[in-house]
C-alpha cells in the first residue's frame, strides 16, 4: 500500500534530514581535524621538527664563528613529559677554538615553555624545570625561577621589556618583544657568576639577537640571526658562511658497476648495521659516508670507516622517498610536504622548501637543479643552492618511479607509461613516448640506453637521448627497478625468475629460476647479477649464461625471529649493501654490506639473544654455561636462564651492588660492606667476609681456590674460596678503585696508590711502581699491563712491562669514569671522559687510530680476537632516544666491523656494558629490563 | 526509436537547426534516458526517500571524486607507510570524517535495501557487511582512563558491528508480520547502531588527536577500504561501458546535420577525411611506426588479426535476424553480465580475505592467518577468469541457441564478450601475449574504412557513407578510452577521473532499467536501494582511493574495462545495431 505523504510534510523531513546530516559532517570534521591553536608561545619559539636558526656569533667583539640550533627531534622525559630535542652547535663556542655541541630538552605546559635539562657530555636536569618563556607575551611582563641545572644552583629572573619592530632577514618583523634578565650561577667554589643578558624574539621566528655579558666571566657574547628554516620554507641573508654545494650530478645508488664480484662468495660481509627500528629505503651513501632513513622519519648520516654516527635527526614522519645524496647535501622528502636539504657533514639543515602536496619519487640533481616529482601531479625543478622553484610541469599522472640522469637530462616515468626527457635546468621537454600499457619496471638507463617495462608484458629499450624506440621484447618483467649495464638488462620475472636481455638488441639471452620468491629487482655487480630471495638468500648468476654460484645466507642477530627482505639491494661504491628484516620486539632491520673488491670483508655478523631480567640490573652480568648472573637495583642478585626464567639468589640488600662473579658452585657478591659467597643453585650464604664499601667497576679476581679481593682503604685479600677464610692481606692504600687483574701464572695485579704485582697465592709482592692509582679494571695483553688514571699526579694512559714492573710508555688521558682501557692483538684502545677513542700501539704506545662517540661511553672498551666492542651511552633521559649504540671495529685500524643499536635505553648514566670473547654484554629494555648478549660470528 | 525524430522535415531554417539538434540529442542521450533512466517515482515513499539519500551520497562523492586533489590541499595523515616498494599513502584529514557520515548514510540505505528483498539476499547483504567492516568492530584504542570513548568505544563499536546485520534480518521478518511500530523502530535501531559504528571511529580519532597522538583510525579505515577495493572494480567497468555508449551515440549524432550532402560529395568528404585521419595519425610519427611495426610484428599482427577476426564474425552473424530494439534492451543485461563477471574473481577473492580477516580480528583464529597468508592471488584470479568467462560463453551459447529475439542478442552479445576475454585471459597465462595498440587498431580499422569506401566508391550513397563515417568517429572516439571526455574535462581544469564519473552518471542516466524490473529473489522495492546503496559505497571507496593516492585502480579497472568489454560490445554493437542506415534514416531527407 503505497502512502502519500503532503508535500511540506515530505519537504520538512527531508529539510531536517538534510540539516543532521550536514550537522553531523560538519562537527565530525571539526572532531577530526588537528588543533591549530597556535598562540604567541608557538610563534615566539616555533619548534616544528626541523626548524633550524643559525646565527653568527662574536666573543668580547670578536667573530667566533657559527652557532646553529636547529629542532632534531621529539623526546620522552620520563613516563609522560614530552618535548622538543633543540640541538645547538658552535663552530668555536666563546671564540676558545673549539666546537661544541648541546642538546636541550624544552616542552609545553599550559602557559610556560620550560626547559627540562641539557646534555653536552653528560645530562643535567633542570630542577623544576626553567621557564624560559611565558604567556602573556607583553611588554611588561615578568618572572623569575631558583633551581639546580645538574648539580648547579641556578637563579633566573626574566621581563619582557618592550615591543619593538626588527628588521629580520632583509624582511621588517613587527610585534618583536625584547626580553632582558641575568641568571645567576653558583657551581662549586660557591661563589656567585652572573650573567645580564638580552634577547629579541620575533613571532614566527623566535630568537632574533641575544646578547650575554659577565663581568665575573670577563665575557661579552652575541649572536645574530642569519638564517632561518623552517618546514614552511628558508631565508637567510648573503652572510651565511655555507660552503656551496657541489653542483655536480646526482648519484644513483643502483647504477654503479664494479670490475671484480669480490668477496661475496665468502658470506663475510664488509660490515653489519643493525637498526632497532625499521630502516624506510636502501642506504645511500658515497666513500665515505651512508645514509639511511628510517620508518619513523629519522634520518642518520655515518662514517663508513668508523662507524661512528655524524648526526641524527628527525623529520615529521614518513620519510616518503629514498633520501638522495648530492655533493654535501642529503635531499629528504618529509610526510608533512616538505623537502629538506640537509648538510651531509653536521645534519644542518641548509634549505627546506615546502611544497604543494608529499614528494612522490626519489629527487635527482643535474645541473645545478634538484628535479622532483610531486603528487599534485607536476614535476617541479628547485635550484640546489636555495630551494625556489626554478620551474614546474604538470604530468597527467603520478611519477612514482625513480628518475634517471640521461645525457644531461632528467627523464621521467608516469605511472600511465609516458616517459618525458626533460631538461633540469629548464624544465623544457626535448621528447616524449608512450609505453604500451601502465609502467610497471623502470625506468633504467646506461649510457644511450633507456630501458622500461609495461603492464602489458613487454620491455622496451629506447635511445635515452632521442626516446626512439630501439627494440621491444615480449618478456613481462615483474614490479621493481631494472638493473641495466652496456651489456645486458636484468630483470625479474614472476616470483622467482630472473632473465637478461641483450642491451644492444633486447634479445632474451637467458633465464634463471631463483628457488625462492623475490621481491626486488637484481643488481649488476661486475660480471655477476645479484639477486636477494625474501628469505635472505644472496644468489649470483654469471652475467655469460646465467650460471648459479652457491647463494649466501644472510642472517639477522635474532635468530629466533622470522627474516624477510623486502628492500632492493643497492651498491655503495665498493660495497653491496643488502637490508634484511626481522620481526624481531629488540631488532628490525640489519644493513649487511658486502665487499665488490678483494680484501676488503673483515667485518662480522652479530648473534644476538635476550635475557629478561627481572628488575633493572646495576650492569650486564657476567655468563656461566646457561646461565646469567646479574645484580639488579632491587637489592637481589639474579640468576636468570637461557629459556628466560629466572631465581633471585639474594635479596634485601641496600646501595649498589657492585658485582655477581661466579666461581665453581658458588657465586660472589658484595652486599654493603660484606663479599658474600652464594650457592649458585640455591642462593643459600656459605661464608661471608668484610671488605669495605662497595664501589661500581671493582670486583674480585678467583685464582684457583683463592678469591682475590680489594679491601677499601686496605690493601688486598687473599680468600680462601672454599670457607672465606683469609690467607693473607696485602696493605696498600691510595684514591684509585681498581680491581685485581689476574695475569698468566697465577700472579695479580692491582694500582691503587701503586701498581703492584703479587704472588696470587701467598701475597708476596713481586714488583711495585709507586704513584699510580686507577679507577677500574687494568688490562694486560702481550706481557703488558695497561691502566688508565693517575700517574706521577698527571692523568695518563701507560703500559707497564709485566715481567719487570717496567713502564714502557706513558700518554697524557682523561679517562671516561668507569672506562677503563682494553688491550689485545698488538694494540690498546681507551676511551676518555669526551667519549674520544684512542687506539694505540700496545707495544710503543704510537697512535693507530681514533674515533668520537657522540656521547660518554656505556661501559669499557671489549677486546674480541681482532676486534674492539665500544658501547656509547645514548640519551638515557629520553625513552624515545637510540643513541644507545654498541659498535665493533677492527681493533689495529678502526673500520668498522658491526653496529648494534640495543632497545631501549641503558639503565645507568655509568653505563653497564661488558663481556668478555665469549659475549659481549649489554643491559637494556626490550618490554622490560633485559641484558642482550652478542656473539660474533663470523 | 523515437517518431518525434522524423518530424523535421521541410521546415524553415531556425527550426530546421533545432530539430536537426533534436536529432543528435536523441541519438546522444533522449533515447537511452527513455529507455534507461533509474525511474523512482513509482517506488513508494519509504524506498523513494532512502533512494534519494543514497543518490545524494553519489552525487556528492561524484563531484568529490572529480575534485579529489582539492582535499589534499589541506593536511594529510599517514595511512600506510613505505612498505616492500609500495609507496607510502596519505589521506586528507578532512575526508576521514565526511567518509565516515557517507558510510553510516550508505550502508543504512543498502540495509533498509536488504531489509525489503528476499531471506537469501538479506542473508548475504549482512554476510557481507560483516565480512567488509571486521577492521571497524575493533578499533585500536589507547588505554588513557577517564575518556569515554576511549574505554567504552571498542564495546560499543563490536556491540553495533554485530547487532547491525541482526537487526537487518529482524526487520525483513517483522515488516511483513509485525505491526508497523515494531517495523519503525527496527529501523530506528538499525539506523542508530549503523550510526554508532563508525561515529566511535570518529570519536576515538578525534580524542586520540586530542591528546598529541596519532590516531590509528584513518589507517584502520584505509585498511578497510583496501579489502573492499574490489568492490567498486564493476562500478568502473560499467561507467566504461557508458563512456562507449555515449560515444556511439555521439558518432551517429555527428554525421546527422550532413545528410543533405550529395552522394558524390558526402563520399568524397569521407573518403578525404578518412585519408586524413590515416596521414595524422600514420605521417605524424612515421619513425614511430615504422619502428613499431618492425619491433612489435606480433601486436601488429594482433591488431590486424582483430578487425579481420570482427569483420568475419560481422559477416557470418548477418544471417541471423536482425533486431534493433532487442540489441538496445540487451545492452543493459550484456553489459552488467560482463562487468560482473569481470569483476567476479577479484570480488571473490576479496570475500575470502576479508572473511579470514574477520575470523583472524574477531577469534584470533589461526586459520584466519593462514587463508591470508597462503592465498596464491594471482593464480586465483587467472583460474577464477578462465571458469567463470566458460560459464559465460556457456551461458550465452545457450542464449544463442534459444533463437528468440532478445536472447539471441543477449546472448550473441555474451559470446562475443566471453570468447574475447577468454583469447586475452589464456594467451596472458600463456605468457605470450603480444598486447593490443588501440591506437593501431584504430589505424586498421579506419584503413579498412577506407578500402571499403574506394572498392565501392560508386555504389555508396549518402546514408552509406555517413554510416561509415560515423564508424570511423566512433573508432576513434573509442580506441582513446574515453579521452575525448578527459581532454574536454581537462580544459575545465578537471582529472581524468572524469570519465568514470562521466560514465558513471550515464548509467544511471541510460543504463538503469533493470531497477524497475522484479523477481522473487530480487524484489522491485529492493532493487534501487541496493543499486544506488552499492553505487554509493563504491564511489566511497574510488574517492577514498583517489584522494590517498594509493594506487589508481580507478584507472586500472578503466583501461581493463575498455579492452576487455568495450572492445567486443564496440563489435557487437557495430555488427547488430550499425550507424551506416539508422544515422541517415534519422536524419532529414
Amino acid at each position: 500500500m503505497r502512502v502519500s505523504l503532503p508535500r511540506w510534510r515530505v519537504a520538512v523531513a527531508w529539510a531536517l534530514t538534510l540539516t543532521t546530516i550536514l550537522g553531523v559532517t560538519g562537527a565530525a570534521i571539526r572532531v577530526s581535524l588537528p588543533s591549530e591553536n597556535e598562540d604567541d608561545l608557538d610563534r615566539l619559539y616555533p619548534r616544528a621538527l626541523g626548524t633550524a636558526w643559525t646565527y653568527a656569533t662574536t666573543t668580547n667583539g670578536k667573530p667566533s664563528g657559527l652557532a646553529v640550533s636547529q629542532v632534531i627531534g621529539n623526546a620522552l622525559l620520563g613516563a609522560r613529559q614530552s618535548a622538543s630535542l633543540i640541538e645547538t652547535r658552535h663552530e668555536d663556542l666563546f671564540g676558545r677554538g673549539a666546537p661544541s655541541r648541546r642538546v636541550s630538552y624544552v616542552g609545553r605546559e599550559g602557559t610556560q615553555l620550560l626547559l627540562y635539562g641539557q646534555r653536552d657530555s653528560e645530562y643535567r636536569a633542570v630542577d623544576p624545570p626553567q621557564p624560559i618563556l611565558q604567556l602573556p607575551a607583553r611588554a611588561g611582563e615578568r618572572w623569575s625561577w631558583r633551581g639546580k641545572s645538574g648539580k648547579t644552583d641556578m637563579g633566573v629572573s626574566v621581563g619582557a621589556v618592550r615591543s619593538l619592530d626588527v628588521e629580520v632577514l632583509g624582511t621588517r618583523r613587527t610585534a618583536c618583544i625584547e626580553y632582558r634578565g641575568d641568571t645567576v650561577l653558583i657551581g662549586g667554589s660557591g661563589n656567585p657568576i652572573t650573567i645580564l643578558f638580552t634577547s629579541v624574539l620575533c613571532p614566527g621566528i623566535g630568537t632574533v639577537r641575544t646578547r650575554e655579558d659577565s663581568e665575573e666571566l670577563k665575557l661579552v657574547y652575541e649572536q645574530e640571526l642569519i638564517g632561518h628554516s623552517t618546514p614552511a620554507g628558508s631565508v637567510a641573508s648573503g652572510r651565511v658562511a655555507f660552503p656551496p654545494p657541489s653542483a655536480s650530478a646526482a648519484q644513483r645508488v643502483l647504477t654503479g658497476t664494479r670490475a671484480a664480484v669480490g668477496e661475496l662468495d665468502t658470506g663475510r660481509p664488509l660490515w653489519t648495521d643493525t637498526r632497532r627500528a625499521r630502516v624506510a629505503f636502501p642506504p645511500v651513501g658515497t666513500g665515505d659516508w651512508y645514509i639511511v632513513a628510517e620508518e619513523d622519519g629519522y634520518v642518520t648520516a655515518t662514517e663508513r670507516a668508523t662507524g661512528m654516527l655524524a648526526w641524527r635527526r628527525q623529520v615529521p614522519r614518513p620519510i616518503v622517498v629514498p633520501p638522495a645524496l648530492t655533493g654535501n647535501l642529503v635531499l629528504v622528502a618529509d610526510g608533512a610536504k616538505a623537502l629538506h636539504a640537509i648538510d651531509l657533514r653536521t645534519g644542518i639543515t641548509r634549505w627546506t622548501k615546502r611544497l604543494a602536496d608529499i614528494v612522490s619519487a626519489p629527487p635527482v640533481v643535474a645541473d645545478g637543479h634538484v628535479v622532483v616529482a610531486v603528487e599534485d601531479r607536476t614535476v617541479r625543478g628547485l635550484r640546489l643552492s636555495d630551494g625556489e622553484q626554478a620551474w614546474s610541469r604538470e604530468t597527467v599522472t603520478l611519477v612514482r618511479a625513480a628518475p634517471v640522469l640521461a645525457g644531461g637530462r632528467t627523464i621521467l616515468a608516469e605511472e600511465s607509461g609516458r616517459l618525458h626527457s626533460l631538461d633540469p635546468a629548464t624544465g623544457a621537454r626535448a621528447w616524449e613516448v608512450a609505453l604500451d600499457d601502465r609502467l610497471v619496471a623502470g625506468p633504467a638507463a646506461a649510457g644511450d640506453l633507456l630501458v622500461a617495462a609495461d603492464d602489458e608484458g613487454r620491455t622496451h629499450g629506447f635511445d635515452a637521448f632521442t626516446g626512439e624506440l630501439r627494440w621491444s621484447t615480449p618478456i613481462r618483467a615483474s614490479e621493481a627497478e631494472l638493473a641495466v649495464d652496456g651489456r645486458i638488462v636484468a630483470l625479474r620475472l614472476g616470483r622467482d625468475r630472473i632473465a637478461a636481455l641483450d642491451a644492444r638488441t633486447g634479445r632474451q639471452l637467458w633465464q634463471s629460476r631463483l628457488g625462492g620468491p623475490s621481491r626486488r629487482a637484481p643488481v649488476i655487480v661486475g660480471d655477476t647479477v645479484v639477486a636477494l630471495t625474501d628469505d635472505g638468500r644472496l644468489h649470483r648468476l654469471a652475467i655469460a649464461g646465467g650460471r648459479a654460484a652457491e647463494p649466501v645466507r644472510l642472517t639477522s642477530p635474532d635468530a629466533s625471529a622470522p627474516l624477510t627482505v623486502s628492500l632492493p639491494l643497492a651498491l655503495l661504491d665498493d660495497a653491496l649493501v643488502a637490508a634484511v628484516e626481522a620481526e624481531s620486539r629488540w631488532q628490525k632491520t640489519t644493513l649487511i654490506a658486502l665487499s665488490t673488491t678483494s680484501g676488503g670483508s673483515r667485518g662480522v655478523s652479530l648473534e644476538g639473544r635476550v635475557w629478561p631480567v627481572p628488575e633493572r640490573p646495576w650492569m650486564a652480568g657476567t655468563i656461566a654455561g646457561e646461565e646469567l648472573f646479574v645484580p639488579a637495583r632491587d637489592g637481589a642478585v639474579y640468576s636468570v636462564r637461557s629459556d628466560g626464567s629466572s631465581t633471585r639468589l639474594m635479596s634485601g640488600a641496600t646501595g649498589t651492588i657492585p658485582f655477581a662473579v661466579p666461581a665453581g658452585g658458588l657465586l660472589l657478591t658484595q652486599v654493603g660492606s660484606e663479599l658474600l659467597a652464594l650457592d649458585r643453585a640455591t642462593g643459600a650464604t656459605r661464608w661471608k667476609q668484610l671488605v669495605g664499601e662497595p664501589v661500581l667497576a671493582t670486583s674480585p679476581a678467583v685464582v684457583g681456590d683463592l678469591v682475590v679481593m680489594p679491601l677499601r682503604g686496605t690493601g688486598l685479600v687473599g680468600l680462601d674460596l672454599a670457607t672465606g677464610t683469609p690467607r693473607w692481606i696485602h696493605r696498600q692504600t691510595g684514591s684509585g678503585t681498581s680491581s685485581p687483574l689476574l695475569l698468566p701464572g697465577g700472579d695479580v695485579a692491582y694500582a691503587v696508590g701503586a701498581l703492584v704485582r703479587l704472588d696470587a697465592r701467598t701475597g708476596t709482592i713481586r714488583w711495585t711502581i709507586s704513584d699510580i692509582d686507577v679507577f677500574g679494571p687494568l688490562a694486560f695483553a702481550d706481557g703488558l699491563i695497561v691502566g688508565a688514571g693517575f700517574i706521577d699526579d698527571a692523568s695518563a694512559l701507560f703500559a707497564v712491562d709485566a715481567e719487570t714492573g717496567k713502564e714502557r710508555w706513558r700518554q697524557p688521558f682523561e679517562p671516561g669514569a668507569l672506562v677503563s682501557p682494553a688491550a689485545g692483538a698488538g694494540t690498546v684502545v681507551a676511551i676518555d671522559e669526551r667519549g674520544a677513542i684512542r687506539a694505540l700501539e700496545l707495544a710503543t704506545g704510537r697512535h693507530r687510530w681514533s674515533a668520537t662517540l657522540r656521547g660518554p661511553a656505556a661501559g669499557p672498551p671489549v677486546v674480541v680476537g681482532d676486534l674492539v666492542a665500544v658501547a656509547e651511552h645514548g640519551r638515557s633521559e629520553d625513552l624515545f632516544q637510540r643513541d644507545y649504540r654498541i659498535t665493533l671495529h677492527d681493533v689495529a685500524t678502526g673500520r668498522l666491523a658491526a653496529a648494534f643499536e640495543p632497545p631501549g635505553t641503558s639503565f645507568s648514566s655509568l653505563g653497564g656494558f661488558g663481556g668478555s670473547a665469549d659475549a659481549l654484554l649489554a643491559p637494556s629494555t626490550s618490554f622490560g629490563p633485559i641484558v642482550l648478549s652478542l656473539r660474533i660470528a663470523r | 526509436m523515437s517518431a518525434r525524430a522524423h518530424a523535421t522535415v521541410q521546415l524553415p531554417a531556425r527550426r530546421e537547426v533545432i530539430a536537426v539538434l533534436r536529432v543528435m540529442y536523441e541519438n546522444v542521450l533522449g533515447h537511452q534516458m527513455r529507455e534507461g533512466r533509474l525511474r523512482l517515482s513509482s517506488f513508494p515513499a519509504s524506498v523513494r526517500h532512502p533512494s534519494l539519500l543514497g543518490l545524494l551520497v553519489i552525487g556528492v562523492f561524484l563531484v568529490s571524486l572529480v575534485f579529489s586533489d582539492l582535499w589534499r590541499a589541506g593536511d594529510l595523515a599517514l595511512v600506510r607507510a613505505t612498505s616492500g616498494g609500495r609507496p607510502a599513502a596519505f589521506v586528507p584529514v578532512a575526508l576521514l570524517p565526511v567518509t565516515l557520515v557517507a558510510l553510516a548514510i550508505t550502508w543504512s540505505v543498502i540495509l533498509w535495501g536488504a531489509a525489503r528483498a528476499s531471506l537469501p539476499m538479506a542473508a548475504a547483504v549482512g554476510f557481507a557487511f560483516l565480512a567488509l567492516n571486521a577492521p571497524l568492530s575493533r578499533p585500536p584504542v589507547l588505554a588513557i582512563e577517564g575518556v569515554p570513548a576511549m574505554q567504552v568505544g571498542p564495546t560499543v563499536a563490536q556491540a553495533a558491528y554485530y547487532a547491525t546485520p541482526l537487526l537487518s534480518l529482524s526487520l525483513h521478518l517483522a515488516r511483513t508480520r509485525l505491526p508497523v511500530a515494531v517495523t519503525w523502530a527496527l529501523a530506528a535501531a538499525l539506523v542508530i547502531t549503523v550510526a554508532a559504528l563508525h561515529f566511535v571511529q570518529l570519536a576515538i580519532h578525534g580524542e586520540t588527536l586530542r591528546r598529541g597522538f596519532e590516531s590509528p583510525i584513518p589507517a584502520d579505515l584505509d585498511g578497510t577500504f583496501m579489502g573492499m577495493r574490489g568492490l567498486f572494480a564493476p562500478l568502473v567497468f560499467v561507467s566504461g561501458i557508458g563512456v562507449i555508449e555515449f560515444a556511439y551515440g555521439i558518432s551517429k549524432a555527428a554525421v546527422v546535420p550532413f545528410t543533405g550532402l550529395s552522394e558524390k560529395v558526402a563520399v568524397g568528404v569521407l573518403a578525404a577525411g578518412l585519408a586524413l585521419k590515416l596521414v595524422l595519425i600514420v605521417g605524424t610519427d612515421l619513425d614511430g611506426w615504422a619502428g613499431y611495426v618492425r619491433e612489435r610484428p606480433e601486436a601488429t599482427l594482433h591488431a590486424i588479426a582483430t578487425v579481420a577476426a570482427f569483420a568475419a564474425i560481422a559477416l557470418l552473424v548477418r544471417r541471423l535476424r536482425q533486431d534493433r530494439e532487442a540489441v538496445d534492451r540487451a545492452l543493459e543485461p550484456v553489459t552488467y553480465t560482463g562487468a560482473v563477471a569481470l569483476a567476479l574473481p577479484g570480488i571473490l577473492l576479496m570475500l575470502v580475505l576479508l572473511l579470514a580477516l574477520a575470523l583472524v580480528a574477531q577469534f584470533r583464529s589461526p586459520i584466519g592467518a593462514d587463508i591470508v597468508r597462503n592465498v596464491q592471488v594471482g593464480a586465483f584470479i587467472q583460474n577464477g577468469n578462465v571458469v567463470v568467462w566458460v560459464l559465460v560463453l556457456a551461458a550465452g551459447a545457450w542464449l544463442l541457441h534459444r533463437a528468440r529475439a532478445a536472447s539471441l542478442e543477449i546472448g550473441l552479445g555474451l559470446v562475443l564478450v566471453a570468447a574475447w576475454v577468454l583469447h586475452i585471459v589464456l594467451w596472458q597465462a600463456a605468457e605470450t601475449y603480444p598486447g593490443l595498440r588501440m591506437e593501431l587498431v584504430d589505424l586498421v580499422f579506419s584503413a579498412a574504412l577506407l578500402g571499403y569506401v574506394v572498392l565501392r566508391w560508386r555504389r555508396l550513397d549518402t546514408r552509406g557513407a555517413l554510416g561509415v563515417g560515423a564508424m570511423a568517429l566512433f573508432a576513434w572516439l573509442f580506441t582513446t578510452e574515453g579521452d575525448f571526455i578527459g581532454v574536454t574535462g581537462a580544459l575545465l581544469g578537471l582529472d581524468q577521473v572524469i570519465v568514470v564519473a562521466f560514465g558513471l552518471v550515464f548509467a544511471l542516466l541510460a543504463g538503469s532499467s533493470f531497477v524497475t524490473g522484479n523477481s522473487r529473489f530480487f524484489p522491485r522495492e529492493s532493487r534501487p536501494l541496493l543499486w544506488l546503496g552499492y553505487l554509493a559505497l563504491s564511489l566511497v571507496i574510488l574517492n577514498w582511493s583517489r584522494a590517498t593516492h594509493g594506487g589508481d585502480s580507478g584507472a586500472e579497472a578503466g583501461s581493463r574495462a575498455f579492452l576487455m568489454l568495450g572492445v567486443p560490445l564496440a563489435a557487437w554493437l557495430f555488427m547488430r545495431n550499425p550507424p551506416v542506415l539508422e544515422a541517415a534514416a534519422r536524419g532529414p531527407a
